[in-house]
């Protein structure tokens, strides 16, 4: 074998520069997340419909202001020109009934949701970060508390309170946080033993600061999650209530009780069954979907 | 030793939280305005004495709790307002098992079909049987118990007895009955109309789970040394992925108890769920507090049990539980 030839040989200069140069842009987890489900059709649209849904609540009823005066001359109508969704049996206009369920039971919904899971992060916040004899105290506590029959508590509860909006999210709310803190506690136990963590004590951040600037920001995937699929279970909670004649009374309309009056009369009048329920289940539907698809897009494990 | 310990932690804190419903239950309904001979006719002053003094209600709260106690301790619930003269244990006896049977059915329904479903979405994970199932799936979970049940009392009720007796020539003929719990036939659609959101939530737990477990070595390793197809995913793969299904169970029980509220309104089933309901529409007051109480014992109960035999099952779970 002859040797090679010392001039075949070329130096080649160390080029740092193109070594580190970046090739594709580097994105924030949201942005990465945002670009994975926008290849989530189902996702997309879901969110879309519950984009528009969220305006029919917020904007309906301004349109459709008529939805509890009674017509008694025109009782049982159905569905026409005049009455779209037809009238029930006091003759009130069951559209504007239904987009006024829509408004309180999406406002009931997001509004508990949003309670439990800010009094959940919270609770779950400090139980995590302090560990140890609080940890030990609040976590009991929690045990016992989701030990206790939710839905059999919340009946008693409003059994013995009055009837109404406020009491229905207060008692709900009540009843159903502690899944939530639980969550957030084993998320903030992973997060507060990894080095940017140590960082900010050593330089000298109050826990309250850590907590809130470094722990939960980190641990926000999987609770936004949570909030979104536990939107479409608080709707539900509320309309298994207004079954049992313990949700949102009558005259004010919820997508539960409207359901409720409607099964009863199911048999003869189906629309009005049929209007509030695909209402009802369409959104609920959707929600789960757009859950399901930020789940699979905030999960690093589903990155491709 | 391990279990034992952790079996006696588990109890203590089911105990506790038996004692802060029982209590909680009293006080709440203590709390509320008027009293239950309000709202009838204007009774003589004389006559709501005795009445007071009949009911106890003359004597001091502190009293009173201590009487509820002893009294709950040992079983008596006090008698039913609306059902006069029955006793609040006596019907719980009588239309409990009613109830039992529905759930059990529904359950049995549920966790079966749920697996099913589950595994076969596994098994073709990201193809068309996948996707067919986690829609049935999310459908499943996106429809409310009473909607299904006025659905398919009205498909299967209505139009579908009235094909049979058109068929039949015999207007009272029934293929299937959807009232009542007397025959054979009134007891299939119920179970089915109460076990959908249950079969949905297993389907998707059953999915998740059985993914995992496929993607572990010993999987490979099962494959590697040659096993058939049918082995590998009985004996390797849906052992393994049972176990985290049954941690469900106990929310899952309470899910069912409550659905069967009202699914036992709209199919006219003579279960404890409708005698609940009755009793919060007409402020039945002890009713509304035994039924409390027991359907409070009913699902600590089984929360403690499923939390016991999960235990047993997985010793991952022992240990980390009971270094907490």
């Amino acid at each position: 074998m002859s040797a090679v030839p010392k001039n075949k040989f070329q130096r080649i200069p160390k080029d740092i520069e193109s070594a580190q140069m970046i090739l594709r842009p580097s994105l924030s987890y949201w942005q990465d997340a945002w670009r994975r489900i926008k290849l989530n059709k189902v996702a997309m649209f879901s969110m879309w419909f519950v984009f528009f849904m969220a305006i029919v609540a917020i904007f309906g009823p301004m349109i459709f202001t008529d939805y509890r005066s009674n017509h008694l001359e025109e009782t049982l109508q159905n569905p026409s020109l005049k009455y779209w969704f037809g009238t029930d049996e006091l003759g009130r206009d069951l559209f504007a009934r239904v987009i006024r369920g829509t408004r309180i039971s999406l406002f009931i919904g997001v509004t508990v949701s949003l309670i439990t899971t800010s009094f959940g992060v919270i609770y779950g916040g400090i139980s995590g970060y302090f560990g140890g004899g609080v940890d030990d105290v609040m976590m009991r506590f929690i045990d016992v508390i989701s030990t206790v029959p939710d839905m059999i508590i919340l009946i008693l509860l409003l059994v013995v309170l009055d009837p109404g909006v406020p009491t229905l999210i207060l008692a709900m709310s009540l009843t159903s946080w502690s899944g939530i803190a639980r969550v957030v506690r084993g998320q903030i136990l992973q997060i507060k033993e990894q080095d940017f963590v140590l960082v900010a004590r050593t330089q000298g951040a109050s826990p309250a600061r850590i907590i809130s600037r470094h722990l939960i920001p980190n641990a926000l995937g999987p609770i936004i999650v949570r909030l979104t699929m536990a939107i479409p279970a608080f709707i539900f909670e509320e309309a298994f209530l207004s079954f049992i004649n313990l949700g949102v009374q009558i005259p004010e309309a919820s997508w539960g009780n409207l359901g409720q009056s409607g099964v009863q009369q199911f048999q003869q009048h189906p629309y009005l069954l049929i209007f509030p329920a695909l209402f009802l289940c369409i959104t609920t539907l959707a929600l789960n979907l757009f859950g399901d698809g930020l789940r699979d897009a905030l999960d690093p494990k589903m990155r491709k | 030793m391990q279990l034992a310990k952790y079996v006696v932690r588990r109890l203590a804190i089911s105990l506790v939280t038996l004692f802060v419903v029982v209590t909680a239950t009293f006080f709440l309904m203590n709390s509320m305005p008027g009293d239950p001979f309000i709202g009838q006719k204007a009774i003589p002053k004389a006559i709501k004495e005795n009445l007071y003094k009949k009911y106890g209600l003359n004597k001091p709260l502190g009293d009173r709790y201590v009487l509820y106690l002893k009294n709950t301790v040992s079983g008596d619930l006090g008698i039913s307002m609306t059902y006069k003269n029955r006793k609040v244990v006596d019907i719980i006896k009588q239309s409990f098992p009613v109830s039992a049977d529905l759930g059990i059915r529904a359950m049995i329904f549920a966790s079966l079909a749920g697996i099913f479903l589950g595994v076969i979405a596994s098994l073709n994970h990201n193809r068309t049987w996948d996707s067919v199932a986690m829609i049935i799936a999310i459908i499943g979970v996106s429809l409310p118990a009473f909607i299904v049940g006025a659905l398919l009392q009205w498909a299967v009720g209505l139009q579908l007895n009235q094909f049979y007796k058109f068929i039949v020539g015999d207007p009272y003929a029934m293929l299937i009955p959807t009232t009542g719990w007397a025959t054979f036939g009134a007891k299939l659609v119920p179970p089915f109309a109460l076990g959908i959101s249950a079969l949905a939530t297993i389907a998707r737990y059953m999915r998740t789970s059985m993914l995992d477990v496929l993607n572990q070595d010993y999987i490979k390793t099962a494959k590697a040394k040659g096993l058939s197809k049918t082995q590998v995913t009985i004996r390797h793969t849906i052992r393994n992925a049972i176990l985290p299904v049954v941690t469900i169970l106990g929310p899952m029980t309470a899910a069912i108890l409550t659905g069967s509220f009202v699914i036992e309104l709209i199919f006219a089933i003579p279960g404890l769920g409708k005698f609940f309901i009755n009793s919060i529409n007409q402020y039945d007051y002890t009713m509304i507090m035994g039924l409390t109480i027991f359907y409070a014992t009913f699902l600590i109960f089984m929360n403690f049990v499923v939390d016991i035999l999960y235990g047993m099952i997985d010793p991952r779970i022992r240990l980390a539980k009971g270094k907490a």
